[in-house]
């Protein structure tokens, strides 16, 4: 028996008015997979991960996680969106603690696990301020260790690193492959930086501009942690970059 | 220039834009004899304390006063913010009564006296705090309403992906971001209020500092007496001012942050 996907998309069409955004979209993830949707910017990719949360609704066809519609009350699933999205009157801690709250936690398990997300994002010792006493790689460090905190098993993550430099990049790429590793999630990534994908993915969905339909679907079977300069790693970006040029 | 040295500055610059106001106050005075120097309202509200109007001494007028804006304050708080949380989260509720909220909100508090004291008499304060809570509400429900339905559509998507019902969307992201608009409405309300209180008083009251102000007119112009009444609204509204500003500071502390 194959085992049911974490996620499926089933003919997903979504249209703004007469803009056809995704046409018959059509794919599986698996459990615990870690998935990257590559394309050029504008291409229909926040659509979907907008359809999968229930932001939007789709014109036609299906997303189901775990075989049910996808519902964010139901489903322990959480969304990193390109900018930081803390709430500024709560501190680095509370804003961790914000979606264990909501979703009735126990108390003992809600400190134990801010703990260890804190630690783990390198915010312990400023637990106590606010956002916007912050930088904004801290405060997008928070949002990731706040979608963490649920050990979520889908992750959502749109494009989160897109303002950030180099150095910030790499830094918080390998804090989401430690997370990921630790809680097992399922984590579709959404970025048009191949590096990046290559760097992060099993599996790299290759979508085509709109009407945005998934043009290949490429393993990534690289070891981690991955070496950016190691010939195995050029050729894949370079495969997938080629590709993307073949439009 | 440090922090520190920054605060200093704007301390000095307060205490002179007041020196300021003392001195074209004392200057107008000295052009025309007939309005009361600073010294002169000094020394009148001495005379007060001493030979208080009516047998009631000053400090009953302030209570009075105060008595009166804060219930009212209070009540049109609650009902204020109630009312704008009702705008914002229900498109029902917002279609059907912002029309008559529009139609009301222009209509300055003083023109619904003849009808309240009407209506509730003139004995008893009963007629005043509506008078005030008119005065001080509708600033309140506009700001209340503005800032919820303008709250960012990044936090309520960050909310509804993290899971919280709309109720708990509310109570934990809606509001807390309000609350400085929130206040802003509140202190906009108590100038409002204020002007109230003191219109309230000068019709229908027998206590109050609008009382002392209206008595300087009886029977000949004591502007001394009109200046106490001034300084006293101008000193209790300043009070109740800080102390909201106080609070608001206790419940919005990220909004008092150092610089990234």
């Amino acid at each position: 028996m194959t085992e049911q996907p974490k996620v499926s998309a089933q003919r997903l069409t979504k249209k703004f008015g007469d803009l056809l955004v995704l046409n018959d979209v059509s794919f599986d993830i698996k459990k615990g997979e870690f998935v990257c949707l590559v394309g050029p910017t504008g291409c229909g990719k926040t659509t979907f991960l907008n359809l999968l949360v229930k932001l939007t609704e789709p014109t036609s066809g299906n997303v189901l996680i775990d075989g049910v519609p996808a519902d964010p009350q139901k489903h322990n699933m959480s969304f990193v969106f390109q900018e930081p999205s803390t709430f500024p009157w709560l501190t680095v801690e509370d804003n961790i603690k914000f979606n264990l709250e909501i979703k009735k936690i126990e108390k003992q398990e809600i400190q134990k696990r801010t703990e260890h997300i804190l630690e783990m994002i390198g915010l312990t010792e400023q637990r106590n301020a606010y956002p916007g006493q912050l930088s904004v790689s801290a405060e997008q460090r928070i949002v990731i260790g706040r979608s963490f905190a649920m050990y979520p098993d889908l992750l959502l993550m749109d494009e989160p690193y897109g303002q950030m430099d180099i150095k910030l990049r790499y830094y918080l790429e390998d804090a989401v492959l430690k997370l990921w590793r630790e809680t097992e999630s399922t984590i579709i990534f959404i970025t048009h930086n191949i590096e990046e994908a290559v760097y992060l993915s099993q599996r790299c969905l290759i979508m085509t501009p709109k009407p945005t339909t998934i043009k290949a679907s490429i393993e990534n079977p690289l070891p981690y942690p991955r070496n950016v300069s190691a010939p195995e790693f050029i050729k894949l970006r370079e495969q997938i970059t080629d590709m993307i040029k073949w439009w | 220039m440090s922090k520190v040295k920054k605060i200093d500055v704007y301390y000095i610059l307060s205490i002179l834009s007041v020196l300021l106001l003392l001195a074209v106050w004392w200057a107008a005075s000295a052009v025309n004899e007939s309005l009361a120097s600073p010294g002169q309202t000094v020394e009148r509200f001495f005379r007060l304390i001493e030979n208080p109007i009516m047998g009631k001494p000053v400090s009953v007028h302030i209570l009075a006063s105060m008595r009166r804006i804060l219930v009212a304050f209070f009540a049109a708080s609650v009902a204020g913010v109630g009312l704008g949380v009702c705008f914002g989260i229900f498109p029902t509720f917002r279609r059907m009564f912002w029309p008559v909220f529009s139609i009301l909100r222009p209509v300055p508090p003083l023109a619904w006296i003849p009808i309240v004291i009407l209506w509730f008499g003139v004995i008893g304060d009963t007629s005043k705090y509506i008078i005030i809570f008119i005065g001080i509400i509708m600033a309140i429900v506009i700001n209340t309403y503005a800032s919820i339905s303008e709250t960012d559509p990044l936090f309520l998507k960050a909310a509804k992906t993290l899971g919280a019902n709309r109720w708990q969307t509310l109570v934990h992201v809606t509001l807390p971001n309000s609350i400085p608009a929130i206040f802003a409405g509140m202190k906009t309300g108590l100038s409002t209020g204020w002007m109230s209180v003191v219109a309230a008083e000068m019709i229908a009251a027998k206590e109050g500092i609008g009382f002392l102000i209206n008595m300087s007119m009886k029977t000949t112009p004591d502007t001394a007496l009109d200046f106490v009444g001034i300084v006293l609204v101008a000193l209790c509204s300043s009070l109740v001012s800080f102390v909201l500003s106080v609070i608001e500071r206790k419940l919005c502390p990220w909004l008092e942050l150092d610089v990234k």
